[in-house]
Order: structure tokens, then C-alpha cells, then sequence
């Protein structure tokens, strides 16, 4: 990979790319309210959440990465998959924040590239396929990027883990400095993380995720009384 | 010389049943049905369904066996399934075989079908995998739940299985509306995690689907469950929520330190979501054990 498409990865990578990431706590905000996720259990629970949650993302993360290859057999597979994705994900503010995020990565990155498969995909498009989740939109974006599949998917998981502490340094006393460290230790996990989803994208059975409690505080969200996060 | 007698390592039951409309009443046909799988007889319901129970005659999943449930509620046709006692999931053979239930469902034009089982138990040692694909056609009905316990409680099996691979398939008019890959090897991935389950010990889902209706409705079911979910929910004890699926539905999951609050509170569920879709009042199978 060469040093421009390097640096273009660093900046999709950026917890300060103008997504709308930073409104996004997919349930972390519930589970804080609720005194389940504490400042103390957090790299544990990041940990296990890239077990489950993010190995899931990168696997599709991986499937849009191979389709931007496919050129005018696109788009038919590109909307199953994102049809998939919204299947896996059984609540509705989450499922939502992730099509949001996917629309957004899409109008930003057609304001910086040329790039016509990601105009397929675009909010302005009368295609359903204009639905697209944020982790097929970051894989899609790499092969169109031509980056590196696996530095790819090891920006992705480092984006979104990157998101959700962030998300927790606004619910809970965790700061710059701890918050810092937690996200250096989980580099293995994301290492990890992207070594298994390597094994296990291309076969559709072997997708697995189990995070009810996680599920249940996305669910619960939107009755908190006041909440500073939109899912 | 006595032959030493063949050790069983696992039997192939299959379980084939049809819900056929016959003039506004449901007739149960029983196409195939191999041991240990087997129905008895269907029981006539108000408005003219069919309650029917599912039997198991091992008393529960052996390591090995091999189990396949088909079901096709036709057009029109009233299907209420339950069983007649939890599903016990055995520790795995000898060899370390795992035992596997398909289930294969199709429900027809504004048909319905409520499969209401009782929980799944699994085994310290158990292995199995259950595949479960539910397609609905338009206008069908679904109220389909299912349980998982942590193991036998009593004698102190807390998450002592092996592996447990649960999965679902739901569609609607041949779109993808639910898919759920599970697979859970305590063991390696502790249940026991904030990420899981944390101290919770019993999961549920409860899909609640009905082809054609309206976006709004789901949402104001969604609201109506939620407000449910809240008043059945106890901190630290048993944890409700509800969702709006992509189309056609609504999710409800739990989780729970006790079975029991999952059972009644499964039970309030289906009432409100009966009446909200069908104006009709929930009828709970009559258990014959």
C-alpha cells in the first residue's frame, strides 16, 4: 500500500470524520444508565464486544470489500448484503444509526473522490440499494480506495472501538489519559478480531453474534428521560 | 458368542406436519413422522385453529440424534404449536457428536402460527445446533418464541454445555427480515460478560409478524410493547425490550436470573401483541403433562 492510499485510511479511520459517529453509543448509553457497563469493566467489555459485535462488522466489512471488485455485477449483491446486514441487526435505533452513518460515509466520500459505485449507493439515488450500512460502505470504500483489504479492516475496528470509548468518555468518568491506554490495550483484540473475521467472511453460516444485553439497552435507549446520544 | 450389541450413536427423527384450511377449521395431516419425533392428535381451538403438541419419546435430545421438523400452515389455516415439557439437551456422545434439530416452517396467505415451546435446557457437555428458517408468505401471522436456560439449575449447571449454535431465518414476501447466528461455547466466550449476559442467566426472543400491515402500526405496537417491557422489567433481575424489525414485525428479547419471569412475562407479550394484530384475545395451550 502506498503512502497516499496510507494516509487516506488514516483520515476514514478518524474518530473526527464528519459521520456522525460521535452521536452514535448503540446501547452504551443504556448500559451506563443502568450501572451494567461501569468505568472499571470496560476493557472487558470492549474485549468481548469485538468478539461478537465487531468480528460481525468486520466479516461484512470484508464481503463489501471483495464486491467493489465486481464492477457491473454490483449492484444485485451489494443491496443483498446490505439487506443482510439490516436483517442481523433486530433493533431499530441501531439498525437506523448504522444506515445513517452509511449514508453519510457515502455523501463524504463522493465529495472527495470520483468513485460511480459509491453514486450507486448515494442518498440522491432512487435505487433501494441506497440503504447501505456503515461497515459495507468503509469496506466498499477501501477496495474502491484501493487499500489494503487487511489495514482495511483493522482501520474500521480501530474507528468504531475508537467511537465508543469516546461515546464513554461523555457517560462516565473515564479520562483522555485512561480512555487513551484502554484503546492501546485493545489492539490485540482488534489484531484479533480481523484474524478471525479473515477465516470466517466468506462463509455465511459462520457469522455469529450474541450480545443480548447489548440489544436490550438499544432497545430500553430511547426511554431514558434525557440521553445525549441519538441510539 | 454373543455379538456385543450396537452401541446407538444418534437416531434420524423426522416430523412432518401440514395445517390445512378446510372450510374456516384447521385440519392437522401428518405426512411423516419417524421416533423419537411424534404428535398425537391436533385439538380443535376457539375460531377454529388446531393446538397441537410436539413430543419427544428420548425425553430430550441425545448426543447424535439428528432431528428435522418440518411445518406448512396452508392458506388460511390456524396453526398453535407448543411441546409438552423442555426441550433437554443431553451431554454429547462418546465421540463428542453433537445433535442438531432442523426446523423448517412455511406459513401461507393469512395464515398464522403461534410456536410456543417450553425452554431449552442444555446439559453440562451438551453439544447441538438447531437451524430454524420460518418463511411467511403475505399476509401470514407469526408468533414464535424460544428460550434458553442456562442448564439444570438445581443441580448447579450454570452454562457447563459445550456449544450451543442457535440459529434463525425469518422472511417475509421473500425478503430478509430476521437473521440470528448464535453460537455459544461458555467456555471459551464467558456468557458471563457485560458484552452477554452479564449475571443474567435465561434468554428469549419473541418475533411477533404479520405480512402487510401498515409501518405505523408496527411502531405503535413497538410503543405498546416498550411500555410493557418497562413494567415487567425488575433491575438486575429480568430485563425486557421490544424493537420494530426491518418490516412485517416486531422483536421482543428478555433476559433474566429466573425462568420463570420470562414464561409469564412471554405470556403477557403475546396477549398484548394478539390483541394489537388480531383484535383477539392470546389462548395458552393446554399442557397434557
Amino acid at each position: 500500500m502506498d503512502n497516499l492510499k496510507l494516509l487516506q485510511l488514516f483520515q476514514l479511520a478518524d474518530s473526527a470524520l464528519p459521520t456522525g459517529a460521535l452521536s452514535h453509543s448503540f446501547g452504551l448509553e443504556m448500559l451506563v444508565d443502568e450501572g451494567i457497563l461501569k468505568v472499571d469493566g470496560l476493557e472487558a467489555f470492549l474485549n468481548e464486544y469485538l468478539r461478537e459485535g465487531g468480528l460481525l462488522e468486520a466479516n461484512f466489512c470484508r464481503q463489501a470489500f471483495h464486491l467493489g471488485n465486481l464492477g457491473e455485477g454490483f449492484n444485485q449483491p451489494w443491496q443483498i448484503l446490505n439487506e443482510r446486514i439490516s436483517a442481523f441487526k433486530p433493533v431499530r435505533e441501531s439498525r437506523q444509526g448504522s444506515l445513517s452513518l452509511g449514508r453519510r460515509l457515502v455523501a463524504l466520500a463522493l465529495q472527495l473522490e470520483e468513485l460511480p459505485q459509491l453514486r450507486y449507493s448515494s442518498p440522491g439515488s432512487s435505487q433501494r440499494s441506497a440503504e447501505t450500512h456503515y461497515c459495507a460502505v468503509f469496506g466498499l470504500l477501501g477496495c474502491l480506495l484501493e487499500v489494503d483489504e487487511e489495514a482495511m479492516v483493522l482501520a474500521y475496528l480501530q474507528q468504531t472501538t475508537g467511537s465508543l470509548i469516546s461515546a464513554c468518555q461523555r457517560l462516565m468518568a473515564l479520562g483522555q489519559g485512561q480512555a487513551a491506554r484502554i484503546n492501546w490495550r485493545l489492539k490485540p483484540a482488534m489484531l484479533q478480531t480481523a484474524l478471525d473475521s479473515r477465516i470466517s467472511w466468506q462463509e455465511n453460516e459462520m457469522l455469529q453474534c450474541f450480545a443480548p444485553l447489548t440489544e436490550l439497552a438499544s432497545m430500553r435507549h430511547p426511554a431514558l428521560r434525557t440521553r445525549l446520544f441519538i441510539s | 458368542m454373543i455379538e456385543p450389541l450396537e452401541v446407538e450413536t444418534g437416531v434420524k427423527g423426522r416430523l412432518e406436519l401440514v395445517f390445512e384450511n378446510q372450510a374456516g377449521q384447521t385440519i392437522l395431516k401428518v405426512p411423516r413422522q419417524e421416533p423419537p419425533l411424534k404428535v398425537v392428535r391436533a385439538f380443535p381451538l376457539p375460531g377454529g385453529g388446531a393446538l397441537v403438541h410436539l413430543h419427544n419419546l428420548s425425553g430430550g435430545v441425545l448426543g447424535g440424534d439428528k432431528l428435522e421438523t418440518k411445518v406448512r400452515v396452508e392458506a388460511g389455516a390456524v396453526a398453535q404449536i407448543t411441546s409438552t415439557g423442555a426441550a433437554r439437551l443431553y451431554r454429547s456422545g462418546p465421540n463428542g457428536q453433537a445433535s442438531g434439530q432442523l426446523n423448517d416452517f412455511s406459513i401461507g396467505e393469512k395464515a398464522l402460527l403461534e410456536y410456543l415451546p417450553d425452554p431449552l435446557i442444555p446439559f453440562a457437555g451438551a453439544r447441538y445446533r438447531q437451524q430454524t428458517n420460518i418463511e411467511l408468505a403475505a399476509g401470514a401471522g407469526l408468533f414464535w418464541w424460544e428460550t434458553v436456560a442456562p442448564g439444570r439449575e438445581a443441580r448447579g449447571e450454570i452454562f457447563l454445555y459445550d456449544r450451543l449454535e442457535i440459529s434463525l431465518s425469518l422472511t417475509s414476501g421473500g425478503k430478509s427480515i430476521a437473521l440470528e447466528q448464535t453460537r455459544l461455547e461458555p467456555a471459551i466466550r464467558p456468557l458471563t460478560s457485560t458484552a452477554r449476559l452479564s449475571h443474567y442467566r435465561y434468554f428469549s426472543s419473541f418475533y411477533i409478524c404479520r405480512g402487510g400491515l401498515e409501518k405505523a402500526a408496527w411502531t405503535r405496537l413497538e410503543s405498546c410493547l416498550t411500555d410493557l417491557a418497562g413494567r415487567l422489567s425488575v433491575a438486575g433481575e429480568t430485563l425486557w425490550g421490544a424493537s420494530c424489525l426491518v418490516a412485517d414485525g416486531v422483536v421482543v428479547r428478555a433476559v433474566s436470573r429466573n425462568g420463570r419471569a420470562i414464561t409469564t412475562g412471554l405470556l403477557e407479550m403475546w396477549r398484548l401483541g394478539k390483541q394489537e394484530l388480531y383484535g383477539q384475545a392470546a389462548i395458552p395451550p393446554r399442557k397434557i403433562n
